[in-house]
């Protein structure tokens, strides 16, 4: 029976970061000559795959059954060549443990780092796959699966040249810039912002602030709106937000500094993500950070990073025979 | 001689010329004050020294005006006015550049006794420490059924 689609992106998860993985790896896979491809996804967060012109599907009811039933039945609808599931290696909910074992596709787990108490979804699960590419280091996962290099919206030759990465903040050349983050809910994200405004504003720094969310009203002179926010890291200097996979991945490839606000997560583990980076606990731990952090001039340096989703992508595309791998074509 | 007034405004509800004697020069707006009204700041870079000025008709030459004092000796004053007129400044320079959306006078004012830049724990309320303080229970619940963890 012919595959409707070619690479079925199944990313379930309330944060950006399920989204935006989605996002950099199928593109990169339709760079690779992937065509056929589809995302799904649970969280309302859809704007890195609309931005990208990848299709994607959210299923409207997220119950457990309903769940089962809606990915039961877009996998036999699709019938994908190739499988992807992101982080959770039987769906959030359990959906596909019963459906996995009996799907004839090649199937890829990119796994990303879960809290210890979930630890069944780590290696032991990582079976049910052909291969298991890990989007980031840590303790419980073992190495012995392929990791590969953070997944990013962006190649770093890709990023947009400081100059211009700075006229898009809006401020001068030589001014340098502290970026607050945050696609956490509407209300943290409010009072995130006011804190650090509240901060900045007693220490008076050189530096000026500006502040990335999707629940920043389009009129706040300090907003961006930017997408693929990566794509101006050139011209931050110093980052502030949770320590979630984008941010924390974002920053760390593009050599950005960045002081990290830990958030407890259901599945995340943002407080080990951070650990050995600075954070802070406390407004008043945020201040002497901000204060010890703040820039007093932009970075000079040159961003060079190897791209995760690339790499991810390789594997997916040449894995499920949509596209012959290079050595096949040399033959 | 007279006691020259200080030319500050006061009053709460009703303002009246200060009743004080005035002490100081504000080095900012050259106004008469007193200390109550007066504040302590960095003197503002001496202007040079006039020329002298050209001999009068009988062609004698009045003595030059003295030197200003080294600086460092006097220490400059300046009133409440100007002062507050040079935050606003200031406030509206950082807003320009970004970082500052609001006034917030308990923090920028001295004088409501607020300032302490190295003791800062009042300076956050209940909004601010909500941002650390998160409930682990809103994420601790492995047992909610749906999809939206992350």
């Amino acid at each position: 029976m012919r595959s409707a689609v070619d690479i079925l992106y199944y990313a379930p998860g309330d944060g950006l970061g399920h989204a935006t993985r989605a996002a950099a790896i199928l593109r990169q896979a339709r760079r690779l000559g992937a065509r056929s491809l589809l995302a799904c996804i649970t969280t309302p967060h859809a704007q890195p795959l609309e931005h990208e012109g990848i299709p994607c599907y959210r299923p409207a009811d997220l119950t457990p059954e309903a769940l089962r039933a809606e990915a039961a039945a877009l996998i036999g609808s699709c019938r994908p060549r190739m499988l992807v599931v992101d982080t959770f290696p039987f769906g959030i909910t359990g959906e596909l443990a019963d459906l996995l074992p009996a799907l004839s596709c090649a199937k890829v787990l990119v796994a990303r780092r879960l809290q210890p108490r979930w630890a069944a979804w780590g290696p032991p699960a990582w079976a049910s796959f052909d291969r298991v590419v890990r989007a980031e280091e840590w303790e419980e996962a073992g190495g012995s699966e392929r990791l590969c290099s953070p997944i990013l919206l962006r190649d770093a030759a890709e990023l947009w040249p400081r100059a211009q990465a700075k006229a898009a903040l809006k401020v001068a050349a030589d001014e340098p810039v502290v970026l607050g983050v945050s696609s956490d809910e509407s209300g943290w994200t409010t009072d995130f912002f006011a804190l650090l405004r509240k901060i900045l504003r007693r220490l008076r720094p050189a530096a000026c602030l500006r502040l990335a969310s999707p629940h920043l009203p389009p009129d706040d002179p300090l907003r961006v709106a930017h997408y693929p926010l990566v794509e101006l890291f050139n011209g931050v200097d110093l980052v502030v937000g949770p320590c979630g996979y984008n941010l924390f991945h974002e920053a760390r490839a593009c050599g950005v500094p960045g002081i990290f606000l830990p958030q407890p997560r259901r599945y995340d583990d943002q407080y080990a993500r951070a650990r050995g980076y600075p954070t802070a606990g406390s407004p008043e731990e945020l201040e002497a950070r901000l204060r010890e952090m703040l820039p007093m001039q932009v970075r000079r340096e040159e961003v060079a990073y190897v791209n995760g989703a690339r790499m991810a992508a390789e594997v997916i595309v040449f894995g499920s025979g949509t596209v012959p791998a290079p050595q096949d074509q040399r033959q | 001689m007279a006691v020259t007034r200080c030319q500050e405004n006061t009053g709460f509800l009703v303002l009246h010329r200060c009743e004080n004697p005035a002490e100081f020069n504000c080095v900012y707006c050259g106004r008469r004050i007193c200390h109550e009204h007066g504040q302590p700041v960095d003197a503002p870079a001496q202007a040079p020294a006039p020329p002298p000025p050209p001999p009068n008709a009988s062609g004698v030459m009045t003595p030059p005006p003295p030197p200003p004092p080294p600086p460092g000796l006097t220490q400059a004053y300046a009133c409440l006015t100007c002062l507050r007129n040079r935050q606003q400044q200031g406030q509206q320079q950082a807003q320009r550049q970004g970082i500052a959306s609001d006034y917030d006078p308990y923090y920028t004012y001295p004088y409501y006794g607020s300032y302490h830049p190295y003791q800062s724990h009042y300076y956050y309320d209940y909004g601010d420490r909500g941002v650390f303080d998160r409930g682990r229970e809103q994420a601790d619940t492995s047992e909610r059924a749906d999809a939206l963890g992350s």
